[in-house]
């Protein structure tokens, strides 16, 4: 289990991957708009999505979870 | 030869082996090398140049040196003061008389005015020797006092090895630049003693690793991977670090950097949401190999360094949009106001990189304190009174831009790149904020959209770094193949810089 949390405080502007999906390290899976900047938030390690915690329009803290691979 | 000559011989010989058999084993079984082997890593032919307090204790069997080696070598050249624990003895407690020995050393850099090294591997204070005399008006205690005093005096560089707690912890952090070895930890209290006093279980590598360090609390400036490694950072740092607050860092032969030039345009995409790498764009602008990251793992979305451009020392300052944007943060505050106040303590001329989108707002940052902190980096550039450079590189919003060096900040210069962008705030925000009514009175959608697009494209106008130059915001808009010739002009320029500070006796930020 691995997870993708988010790198800064922002609005989830797109989710970018569904659960299910086989994601490689540097996939972006959600983009967060944040400092009037779009942010993508990548993986950091491999493997399939088994939770997708947050949907467009979510307002997200740093350090969030916003997926879940396994 | 005479009895005496002989016996001073003997005598140093037996110490040079330095503790009992058993220390020896703990240090080997650590995958530690004994102090007098690590020492020859640092110095230009291995060598030792002076030692002093080789015979401290020489009463004491057990005691070689009393658990620590002082003295000086050279390094590149030039003469350095050193302190190295030697855990063979007595786990490189500080007892009385290596107490005595590392504040000698210390007044001797502050006279001699040349760098010190503390080579720290030391379990702490030697308890059943320092009962109350740690707070004696001459000795051990003194040793974060000197540390004081001696800051932007003389360059004081640390490498620490092992576990190292409480007392012995400060000297770390009191370094300018602080080298944890990849095993090596330290912490104000031991587990062990965290465990007794609030009952909170944890490991020296959890509590206080290097990797926490390095990472979390930004207190580690390079982690070093083997001891030759520390040891090959060590001297890297001497090459753009000068004897003293005095006088200039060395210059060395130029070099081409590693990128080329010509291909610096290209290395900044054209949209301000768009990441690229700032460590690639550094490579081409300093001298191949020159550039040396610090703190690279702490507050990544500020990267900051040293390098030599055409040969000439320079610090480093740049917003890295890789992470978070490149947005000021308070941990990315205190990183370069730390080492913009090191640059100018040594007479390092200071080349800051701005792509910006200011500093970064909400309720976390708040209650990080994000106004004080960013104060400090604000304080310490406008404070720095080496030559300053500024290169608006792409982005540049909100209030961010004063703690980079902007034109109101003082600089020498201010360059722009045809990829600048000076804003109070990006478009879409500011379209947003300013027209936020008049916006919401339209009922169609599309025509909203329409009207703010167009209101989007008449505010980036406003900003155009082309009529930015020609109302001499920035000094001079320039050619991206250029800057590299640029910044080196202008640090020739203003090499013999000059300037005084309002009559003061220190400010009330820190």
């Amino acid at each position: 289990m691995s997870e993708v949390r988010s790198p800064m405080a922002g609005l989830v502007v797109k989710v970018a991957t569904a659960v299910g999906a086989e994601l490689n390290i540097g996939n972006t899976v959600v983009v967060l708009e944040s400092m009037k900047l779009e942010i993508p938030v990548e993986t950091t390690s491999s493997g399939r999505v088994v939770e997708i915690k947050v949907t467009e329009g979510d307002f997200v803290e740093e350090a969030n979870v916003l997926v879940v691979l396994e | 030869m005479g009895d005496r000559q002989d016996r001073v011989r003997s005598t140093q010989a037996k110490v040079k082996k330095g503790g009992p058999e058993k220390g020896h084993k703990k240090q080997s079984d650590a995958d530690k090398l004994f102090v007098r082997d690590r020492l020859k890593l640092f110095f230009d032919q291995g060598e030792i140049r002076t030692e002093y307090g080789m015979l401290a204790r020489n009463w004491s069997e057990e005691l070689a040196a009393d658990g620590v080696v002082c003295g000086s070598g050279e390094i590149a050249g030039r003469s350095v003061f050193f302190t190295a624990s030697d855990y063979t003895v007595k786990a490189g407690s500080i007892g009385q008389y290596h107490g005595e020995k590392l504040i000698r050393a210390q007044e001797a850099a502050i006279r001699a005015r040349r760098p010190i090294l503390y080579l720290i591997d030391s379990s702490g204070a030697r308890i059943d020797e320092t009962g109350g005399h740690h707070v004696d008006k001459r000795g051990a205690g003194q040793l974060f006092y000197y540390h004081s005093i001696m800051s932007g005096s003389v360059p004081q560089v640390g490498v620490l090895y092992g576990t190292c707690f409480a007392g012995t912890a400060y000297t770390p952090v009191f370094c300018d630049l602080l080298i944890m070895m990849h095993d090596s930890s330290m912490a104000i209290a031991s587990p062990r003693m965290v465990e007794m006093v609030i009952g909170q279980k944890t490991s020296p590598d959890e509590l206080g690793g290097a990797k926490m360090h390095a990472e979390v609390s930004g207190s580690a400036h390079f982690i070093a991977e083997s001891e030759s490694h520390a040891a090959e950072i060590v001297k890297k740092i001497f090459s753009y670090l000068p004897d003293n607050s005095e006088e200039k860092p060395a210059r060395y032969p130029a070099e081409d950097p590693e990128v080329s030039p010509e291909t610096l345009d290209d290395i900044i995409p054209p949209d301000a949401n768009k990441p690229y790498s700032i460590q690639k764009l550094i490579s081409a602008v300093v001298d191949r190999g020159s550039f040396l990251e610090v703190k690279e793992h702490y507050a990544k979305e500020l990267t900051v360094g040293f390098a030599r451009i055409k040969g000439q020392v320079v610090g480093i300052v740049a917003n890295n949009p890789l992470y978070k944007g490149g947005a000021i943060f308070p941990e990315s505050s205190d990183k370069g106001a730390e080492f913009v106040w090191l640059c100018d303590a040594y007479q390092i001329p200071l080349v800051y990189l701005v792509d910006t989108p200011g500093f970064m707002v909400g309720t976390q940052v708040e209650r990080s304190a994000i106004l004080k902190r960013g104060r400090k980096f604000i304080y310490a550039t406008s404070s720095a009174t080496v030559p300053r450079i500024c290169v608006i590189v792409r982005k540049s919003y909100g209030a961010g831009i004063y703690a980079m060096s902007g034109p109101a900040y003082d600089p020498d210069i201010t360059l722009a790149l045809p990829s600048a962008e000076i804003a109070v705030m990006g478009p879409e925000a500011a379209i947003n904020a300013v027209y936020f009514n008049q916006l919401a009175q339209i009922a169609d959608p599309e025509e909203r959209s329409k009207v703010t697009d167009e209101l989007r494209e008449q505010y980036k106008q406003g900003y155009d770094i082309f009529k930015l130059a020609g109302e001499m915001v920035v000094d001079e808009l320039i050619d991206p193949s250029q800057m590299r010739n640029e910044i080196s002009s202008y640090l020739e320029l203003f090499a013999k810089k000059s300037i005084q500070l309002p009559p003061k006796r220190h400010s009330t930020i820190i």
